[in-house]
């Protein structure tokens, strides 16, 4: 066995002798094969460690997340209807996105814009979107959140914030926001394949007469 | 090749029977009663298939005519059976009846006089994926091109958008006595104003970025509007 020259950055001296002389020796290839074997199983298993310790964190903060939202919401839904609704309406929300994040028809929100009382369960719903909406714009400085909910979460898809709530993935719009994780992060683990769902060879683009249409993506163009 | 096709009816409702707003503005999708379509029906139920931005011309005043189809009684089609076949179909579940399917018949079509659609009961308004899918099936139908309805969508999102807030606009406006013309006037009025570098409200639409701020301005507009109409009549 031929030893490892001394300028080997492989060299490991002392750490294999507790002899008081401190006797120096060049380790063999086998002896550096098995302790880098060693250390790439520990860093393995410190990977696996840590990455099942952040699963656990995220899963504590998303549940973390909820309660405060619905407690947010608990307080919130003290005001009235109108009240809640007019709070979204001045952020810039659409109708039919405050019913879709309801629940409910877009004429149900309509009557209760005209003063018909909501259900219990109708009020909670409205006052969680309030709740949302304040946690975004206050605690993760989100400005202009009906605009940021209506931003795409990834270039290539048409995926909102808004649809990610729609589905009651509240926790996760928090998440995104408060940069924990990313719009991939999310559509990975909520609607895997759809890189392949949302690829198009089409664009929108302006017609000659200002209106949009579609048209195939050139290579010129892409 | 798959169209896409609805999870619950209620997916492809905007509104039914007397949730119908009578101050939204006619739009694709509109299912209206007594309609007679040149060439197939003299009367009976019709749903709007022209696209918003080709029935209306300048000043967006309604073209006379407007391109429908006929709607009638389905039988039974199961809802999975929507995305590999009857392309000549829409499916229309629950338009009048529960459990009772209707179906648009996309090649069934004609232009049919604008007054009588405006006149004319609406049945249905169907919300953006009801109108992408219909757009979905009659382009297939048409061309055999596949079109997904998000890529539908993005084309006419800020259509979509102005009638929505056409429709808040007036529910607000003439709740004090304008009447539905004044009201649409006045909101195409201040949509349309140059704000400078030959921008407006209306353009503004197509930046999805930008809509809350003009769904925030024009709800700022209509109170000021009403304000000024109630203070006209007189009301303290």
């Amino acid at each position: 066995m031929t030893d490892i020259a001394t300028s080997d950055p492989t060299l490991i001296t002392g750490t294999l002798t507790t002899s008081p002389e401190q006797v120096t020796r060049t380790r063999t290839i086998d002896e550096v094969v098995a302790e880098a074997a060693h250390l790439r199983s520990w860093a393995r298993l410190l990977g696996e460690d840590v990455a099942e310790t952040n699963r656990q964190m995220s899963e504590m903060h998303q549940q973390a997340v909820a309660v405060q939202l619905e407690a947010k919401a608990l307080g919130i839904a003290k005001q009235s209807v109108g009240e809640m609704l007019n709070e979204l309406a001045n952020a810039g929300f659409a109708w039919r996105d405050i019913a879709a994040l309801a629940g409910v028809s877009v004429p149900a929100v309509r009557r209760w814009r005209q003063g018909e009382a909501p259900t219990g369960p109708n009020r909670l719903a409205v006052a969680r979107i309030v709740a949302l909406m304040e946690t975004l714009r206050d605690d993760h400085l989100v400005s202009d959140v009906a605009s940021w909910m209506e931003m795409p979460l990834v270039a290539d898809a048409s995926v909102t914030a808004i649809d990610l709530a729609v589905a009651g993935r509240l926790q996760e719009v928090v998440e995104i926001a408060a940069g924990h994780s990313t719009g991939e992060d999310v559509l990975d683990r909520s609607q895997p394949g759809w890189r392949e769902h949302y690829r198009s060879d089409f664009e929108v683009f302006e017609a000659p007469d200002g209106e949009l249409g579609t048209r195939p993506v050139t290579r010129e163009r892409a | 090749m798959s169209l896409e096709t609805f999870e619950k009816p209620d997916d492809l409702y905007l509104a039914r029977g007397e949730e119908v707003n009578p101050l939204r503005p006619l739009f694709t999708g509109d299912v209206v009663a007594d309609v007679a379509i040149p060439g197939v029906q003299d009367g009976g139920t019709a749903v709007v298939v022209a696209h918003p931005c080709s029935m209306r011309g300048k000043d967006a005043q309604l073209e006379p005519r407007v391109l429908v189809a006929a709607v009638a009684e389905g039988g039974k089609i199961g809802r999975a059976a929507w995305a590999g076949g009857h392309f000549a179909l829409m499916p229309l579940p629950d338009l009048v009846e529960a459990s009772k399917l209707c179906v648009a018949r996309v090649d069934d079509i004609g232009k049919a006089l604008t007054e009588q659609l405006v006149a004319g009961t609406r049945v249905a308004c169907l919300t953006p994926f009801g109108v992408n899918l219909l757009q979905q099936r009659f382009i297939w139908r048409l061309t055999r091109h596949e079109v997904p309805t998000y890529q539908l969508q993005e084309v006419s999102a800020h259509v979509f958008e102005e009638a929505d807030l056409l429709e808040e606009w007036s529910d607000t406006v003439c709740a004090v006595g304008a009447s539905p013309e004044r009201a649409a006037a006045s909101f195409e009025a201040f949509v349309r104003a140059d704000r400078g570098g030959g921008n407006s409200l209306q353009g503004d639409l197509r930046d999805p970025q930008r809509r809350s701020t003009v769904r925030s301005a024009c709800r700022a507009e209509a109170e000021r509007v009403t304000e000024e109409f109630r203070c006209r009549q007189g009301d303290p």
